[in-house]
């Protein structure tokens, strides 16, 4: 044997004779075996590839991060005047709101107070009905007290001769408007908020769907309809007033933020980072108090339907033939019964609830796995070593666990971690069908849904919500691909 | 001769399959709370029992179930509509099926080209920045609804240049409509990302797996192109399970999709399917019921039979 | 809006991008003439239905977008003029007898169906007998027992044989119908939908096939339908045949496309694809910052809060209705949980529109009381409480739909019925069918209902509340209130009517506290500018295109 130590000229005689050089180790026995190193096993050796991978670790912990703020956050949110969780809690005085750390707002009473609409006892009556030539709008047109979110109140001074008055009110933002336009080109005036029938009404209040970030042009005009034909007459002329409103907070609410507020006094109002939603409630509130039960959807859904899946389709594809068939078959039709009558029945049969929640998004996803699960089967078991295994007398289970599963973990990890994001939008759709949590119960996905219905209105309410979910998910999936990576020894020292 | 024995059979259990769902889906539906004849406005209950009677409602179960079987099984024929007075079954199907199907060819033949090429860029340029961009993608493919994307290309692709830019209407896409080649393109997009985020996301993970397979390395070492490396060793064995999925997807995607048709006017099946459940209309779910299990059944049995060709390994049957 | 302008740089930078892919996408499109600016100079309007209508059979036609077309294809013995007034259609002439019981109809020598034949007599005492026949199963057959043709209600229960109606062609052109009772608005009756004629001889030709295609539908109004593309577009004609043809200034009406969706056929209508569709709230200050013209109606609806009463059930107490009633604030429903401006405020069950004597009926039959008010209310419940010997009000649920609007509404009612009666309140949201079946079966506490007219009169309210009426989901039942309505349906004199049902309104809505109406329903929709004489119904085609026209031949753009 030749000795590698050696160097490559040649070894002289004299050299070779010297038996100094070598000088014979004492058999070591058991020594020879020990391991220098620390053991490495399977587990540790995938936890350590993992930490290496710097994205993942920061997936990790961003997944974690999100976990803890949905655990400790529901306890700092502020108390509310009648006891109502703060994320349920409704705001009607500051509903569709953009993200603010707090605007002015105007103390009012509990409860808005609405005006009874003022009439002239003096109107009279018997006056002939104006020509369409003759009919005037009614002058004086003028914005009573505050305009606030609440209502604007506006009042005129009644015109002799007519049947009434109607009143409409456009926005000042988008395409230029003046108040000139408005007075004399009747396409400008926009929506038609109201018809006054009484001629000797003076006053109206407006306060349907007002929207505190834009400001309003009323305008008011006088109309005459013929008592025979029906046939109306609008006056030609308008007039018009602009009017920006005031945010407001209902005592009790202020009291809340400021022990000494009074009614009338303007004080700063509370803060929501992803403003507030269509009932004023706080988005980013119910977003963290959703985190848990999506957290717990999202991690337990997948693995269910996955391990049904995997057991499901393993047994498929390894035992094939007629069970294979009857197995696949009855897959098939599961898949082409009307999913939305089983979730009705499912509705009618379990009630609402997170355990019926589980059950329905499962049903719906295993099929899937199933499918996939036992393609990648159908060509493993024709590889060697489940050959081998199976001749051994492998139990079928035993197979599947120590010998298929292990093979199908790449793909396992990616479909587990792909299935998350749709566990939380079906868990939205499901709620539709009466499946899902109990309102006004938040989760992820019914925030986002019921922002969905307006996004173009009010896009912050939707994509703030939606960012914090799409970087989770980000998340999910990088962890998902590095622990697939981490856990298939193939794929070793190649980071 | 063992491939066409194996298809036999298979179309022998597919009979067995569809009276399977036949049956499963006539009791589901009765099972679910409402009728076809329940309205906002309650019908008269004299009226009731008279329309009940023209359309054989009053039967017993038993009879309906057996009228229906045998109208279906042997004359081929799924009836009326309770809802929409006079329409055929078979006629929903023959009108609105192409059209469903047709977006969704289109979509899925978009959807698994642009997945393909954008799996294989990932898998082999890993962690660079397209390889973070198709992820990006997949999860925004995958968690924001299609709704969203649907209305950002008709705003984008349509109203913003028709409006804003001049573009001329009677040439440029319109916003929504159904009748012309052009009305084919925005739906197609919309639900094509779906389909590219899960196959590119598949793929890229397959084809990291098979990377690093012995054949591969083994074809290396040989001195392999790079280009043959990857399309006859890589990509052949990576796409295996992604046929699995193609399939399922094909069928899914030319079933119509509610929302892609409610929002660009398109005259498929998707809405029907939604608008007869909603209705409880009985001949319209079980019509279209027991053609998607038709279809997806032939469905499955090509994609076991691909499964035998592109891959050699496996013995259908 | 999303999308920000885009300055002028930008601009040709995303047009130069554009146009590439324009000549792939002109490649293909057939040069098709129908911008808007074509429209007006042709006097053509493109409208988005929303949805394929279920019916185009006069007889069997039961929802709103079947009525749109069929009131446009058809006439029937009366129609509204342009004001919505009562006027003679394909009848010339009305002669009533003495007693109200005897409506005497000649039909116009002119009017023509659109295939060219005369309208004859025959042809509505095909329709009248079509309606009731029990083999036919028309929806809409109690209709003709509303207004009291002789013998109506017996041929529905299959007692009297179809031929004893008491609609009768005494020759071709005189059509008399025999009324049990005067009905003060069967005039009115006379120009609804399943009043409108039928041809025998087309019915007989096509059985299940009739109007199910364009050829199977001949009408006799001002519009003759051309094309009927299923669930794709419809378009229809001014008929040449019609007897009124000079006063129709619209050549065509088509529906091009059928978006159910709003904000789909928000961008068409943007484009101009479209010269009239409906708008939702979310897309009300997106119109009106682009400048279009936006409008509102009422569309005739009215919603309320229906309790179940049965024994057993909680509401089954006088008490908590009377405080739900109290406590809820239609200003602030209407200002912030609906926030459509047109939504009306409800205290009453019958609609403002409804008309009266003189006036409308509202006017003359006034109901007000105090809403809103939480600190009544809750006195309300503690004497409730305190006769029940109870410390808690128990808990109880509110059944509503599974739309997103409907799911505001819900929780809104959540936390205000939390608050009011100190008790837990679950929402049970469940699909339309799901709903319907709970509604009917009574496995409800609470829920929210709405009733549109079938005809322009106050009945079309009122008798739903009757014990044995099947749209009574709460179990209301009240003798009194029986006999009030039912006295009514007896009376020709809309003055006694109208006294009837003030005192019955106020039994079911303030002493019994059965319902709690909240809101007559606005609606928004968006109309081309230039287009007028657009009439929005409340009973009858809505919208109503008949008297409509482009005003000034050339575009404004």
């Amino acid at each position: 044997m030749k000795n590698n130590n050696l160097s490559p000229h040649e070894l002289t005689a004299d050299e070779l004779s010297d038996a100094r050089l070598f000088t014979p180790q004492p058999a070591q026995g058991a020594a020879a075996e020990q391991l220098s190193r620390p053991v490495v096993g399977y587990w540790k050796d995938a936890l350590i590839r993992l930490s290496r991978n710097r994205i993942a670790v920061f997936a990790l912990a961003l997944i974690v991060f999100v976990a803890l703020v949905g655990v400790v956050g529901p306890w700092f949110f502020p108390n509310t005047s009648d006891g109502t969780p703060y994320e349920n809690s409704q705001n009607l005085n500051f509903i569709n709101q953009g993200p603010t750390l707090g605007k002015p707002v105007l103390v009012i009473e509990d409860a808005p107070q609405f005006m009874d609409d003022k009439v002239d006892e003096t109107y009279d009556f018997t006056a002939p009905l104006l020509k369409s030539g003759e009919l005037t709008p009614p002058s004086a047109f003028a914005v009573v007290g505050q305009a606030t979110v609440n209502g604007v109140t506006m009042s005129w001074n009644p015109v002799r001769g007519v049947s009434g008055y109607q009143i409409y009110r456009t926005v000042v933002s988008g395409q230029p408007i003046s108040i000139e336009d408005v007075v004399t080109d009747a396409g400008m005036r926009g929506l038609q908020v109201a018809t006054i029938s009484n001629p000797a009404q003076t006053t109206y209040t407006d306060s349907s769907g007002l929207n505190p970030a834009e400001q309003y042009i009323y305008s008011v005009v006088a109309y005459v309809l013929d008592p025979n034909t029906q046939e109306e007459t609008v006056s030609e002329r308008a007039e018009a007033l602009q009017a920006s409103l005031v945010q407001t907070i209902s005592l009790a609410d202020a009291q809340a933020l400021k022990a000494d507020a009074q009614v009338g006094e303007t004080i700063r109002g509370h803060a929501h980072l992803f403003g507030t939603d269509a009932l004023g409630r706080d988005i980013l509130a119910r977003m963290i108090t959703g985190t848990r039960i999506d957290f717990f959807l999202a991690l337990l859904v997948p693995t269910v339907s996955l391990l049904i899946g995997l057991c499901y389709g393993a047994i498929s594809g390894l035992m094939g033939g007629k069970v294979d068939m009857i197995l696949m078959r009855i897959v098939e039709i599961l898949d082409t019964l009307p999913e939305l009558l089983l979730l009705i029945l499912i509705q009618v049969a379990l009630g609402k609830g997170v355990g019926s929640l589980v059950i329905a998004l499962c049903a719906f996803s295993w099929t899937g796995y199933a499918r996939v699960l036992r393609g990648e089967v159908l060509r493993l078991r024709e590889i060697e070593f489940v050959h081998a295994s199976r001749l051994l007398g492998a139990p079928l289970m035993s197979i599947i666990f120590r010998h298929v599963a292990p093979n199908l973990l790449g793909i396992i990890i990616v479909m587990w971690s792909a299935q998350i994001p749709r566990i939380i939008t079906s868990e939205a759709f499901l709620s539709l069908f009466g499946l899902g949590v109990e309102a006004p119960m938040a989760t992820w996905g019914t925030v986002l849904q019921d922002a969905a219905a307006h996004f173009q209105q009010y896009p912050a309410q939707f994509f703030l919500p939606a960012s914090i979910l799409a970087a989770t998910l980000l998340a999910f999936y990088t962890l998902g691909d590095a622990l697939r990576d981490a856990f298939d020894p193939k794929l070793r020292g190649r980071d | 001769m063992r491939l066409l024995r194996f298809i036999l059979q298979r179309l022998f259990l597919a009979v067995i399959t569809l009276l399977t769902l036949f049956t499963l889906t006539f009791f589901l539906m009765r099972a679910v709370p409402g009728d076809p004849l329940m309205r906002t406005k309650e019908i008269p209950e004299e009226t009731r029992r008279n329309l009940e009677q023209r359309y054989g409602l009053d039967k017993p179960l038993h009879q309906q179930y057996f009228l229906q079987l045998s109208r279906i099984f042997i004359h081929g024929d799924f009836g009326t509509s309770f809802r929409t007075v006079g329409r055929e079954v078979n006629d929903i199907i023959r009108e609105q099926f192409p059209v469903s199907a047709g977006v969704g060819i289109v979509s899925v033949l978009i959807g698994v080209t642009t997945g393909i090429a954008l799996g294989i860029i990932a898998a082999l340029y890993r962690n660079s920045v397209i390889d973070r961009f198709a992820m990006f993608l997949c999860v925004a493919g995958i968690s924001l609804p299609s709704f969203l994307f649907a209305f950002i290309f008709q705003y984008s692709l349509a109203v913003y240049p028709l409006t804003q830019l001049g573009f001329n209407p009677d040439t440029w896409l319109r916003p929504a409509g159904w009748g012309e080649p052009r009305d084919f393109i925005m739906p197609s997009i919309t639900l094509s990302l779906g389909i590219i985020a899960s196959i590119t996301r598949m793929l890229k993970s397959q084809m990291i797996e098979v990377g690093f397979s012995e054949y591969v390395k083994t074809a290396k070492a040989k001195g392999v192109s790079l280009a043959r490396l990857v399309v006859m060793h890589q990509i052949r064995n990576a796409i295996l399970p992604i046929i699995s999925i193609i399939f399922p997807i094909l069928v899914f995607t030319m079933s119509g999709s509610l929302i892609i048709e409610g929002v660009f006017g398109i005259p498929g099946l998707g809405r029907a399917y939604m608008t007869s459940i909603q209705n409880s209309d009985y001949n319209v779910i079980m019509g279209l019921t027991v053609f998607f299990g038709g279809f997806l059944i032939i469905m499955n049995l090509i994609t076991d039979i691909l499964y035998g060709v592109i891959d050699p390994r496996i013995r259908v049957g | 809006m999303f999308f920000s302008k885009a300055s002028g740089n930008m601009k040709s930078v995303i047009a130069t991008a554009f146009a590439s892919a324009t000549l792939f996408v002109s490649m293909n499109a057939q040069a098709q003439q129908n911008t808007q600016a074509d429209r007006r100079n042709n006097q053509e309007v493109f409208l988005n239905m929303g949805d394929e209508p279920p019916s185009m059979d006069p007889n069997k036609g039961v929802d709103s977008v079947s009525y749109f077309w069929l009131g446009h294809l058809f006439e029937g013995l009366m129609t509204t003029d342009k004001n919505g007034n009562i006027v003679p259609g394909a009848a010339s002439n009305v002669a009533v007898s003495d007693s109200g019981k005897t409506y005497t109809f000649t039909i116009r020598p002119n009017a023509k169906w659109h295939d060219g034949k005369k309208v004859t007599a025959k042809d509505f005492e095909y329709a009248f007998q079509r309606l009731v026949d029990p083999a036919f199963a028309s929806e809409y057959a109690f209709i003709a027992e509303t207004a009291q043709i002789a013998n109506a209600a017996e041929i529905i229960k299959k007692k009297k044989p179809v031929g004893e109606l008491g609609a009768k062609a005494t020759n071709d052109s005189t059509f008399v119908v025999k009324l049990e009772n005067p009905v003060a608005f069967f005039k009115s009756l006379m120009a609804f939908q399943a009043f409108f004629p039928v041809r025998k001889d087309i019915v007989e030709k096509n059985g299940d096939k009739f109007a199910t295609n364009v050829d199977t539908i001949i009408g006799n109004g001002p519009f003759k339908l051309v094309s009927w593309k299923k669930e794709t577009s419809m378009r229809m004609e001014k008929a040449s045949t019609y007897w009124n043809a000079a006063a129709i200034k619209l050549r065509a009406i088509e529906a091009p496309v059928m978006l159910k969706d709003v904000g789909a056929a928000f961008n068409n209508f943007r484009t101009g694809g479209l010269d009239m569709t409906g708008l939702d709230k979310e897309r009300l200050e997106t119109a009106q910052r682009e400048r279009l013209q936006v409008k509102t109606y009422a569309d005739g609806g009215v919603f309320f809060l229906e309790m179940n009463q049965r024994s057993g059930k909680l509401f089954e107490n006088k008490k908590l209705r009377q405080a739900l009633r109290t406590a809820i604030s239609r200003r602030e429903y209407i200002s912030k949980v609906t926030g459509v401006p047109g939504d009306k405020p409800a205290f009453g069950l019958v609609p403002d529109y409804m008309p009266g004597v003189n006036r409308t009926y509202r006017q003359e039959a006034a109901l007000n009381y105090r809403d809103g008010d939480i600190a009544g209310a809750k006195k309300l419940i503690k004497e409730y409480l305190a006769e029940t010997k109870q410390s808690k009000v128990p808990p109880f649920s509110i059944l509503a739909g599974d739309s997103p609007n409907a799911k505001k509404e819900s929780e809104y009612l959540q936390a205000l019925l939390k608050n009011v009666f100190g008790t837990d309140v679950k929402i049970d949201s469940v699909p339309f069918k799901t709903r319907l079946q709970k509604q009917r079966d009574g496995q409800f506490d609470i829920v929210s209902a709405g009733w549109g007219p079938d005809y322009l009169d106050a009945m079309t309210f009122m008798d739903l509340f009757m014990t044995t009426n099947g749209n009574n989901h709460g179990g209301y039942s009240n003798k009194a209130f029986d006999e009030l309505i039912t006295k009514a349906q007896r009376s020709g004199s809309m003055a006694e009517r109208v006294k009837l049902f003030q005192e019955a309104e106020k039994m079911l809505v303030v002493t019994d506290s059965a319902i709690v109406p909240i809101i007559q329903r606005g609606r928004a929709y968006l109309l081309a500018e230039g287009l007028q004489g657009v009439r929005r119904n409340q009973v009858g085609q809505d919208p109503d295109f008949r008297f409509a026209s482009w005003s000034g031949a050339s575009a404004k753009k």
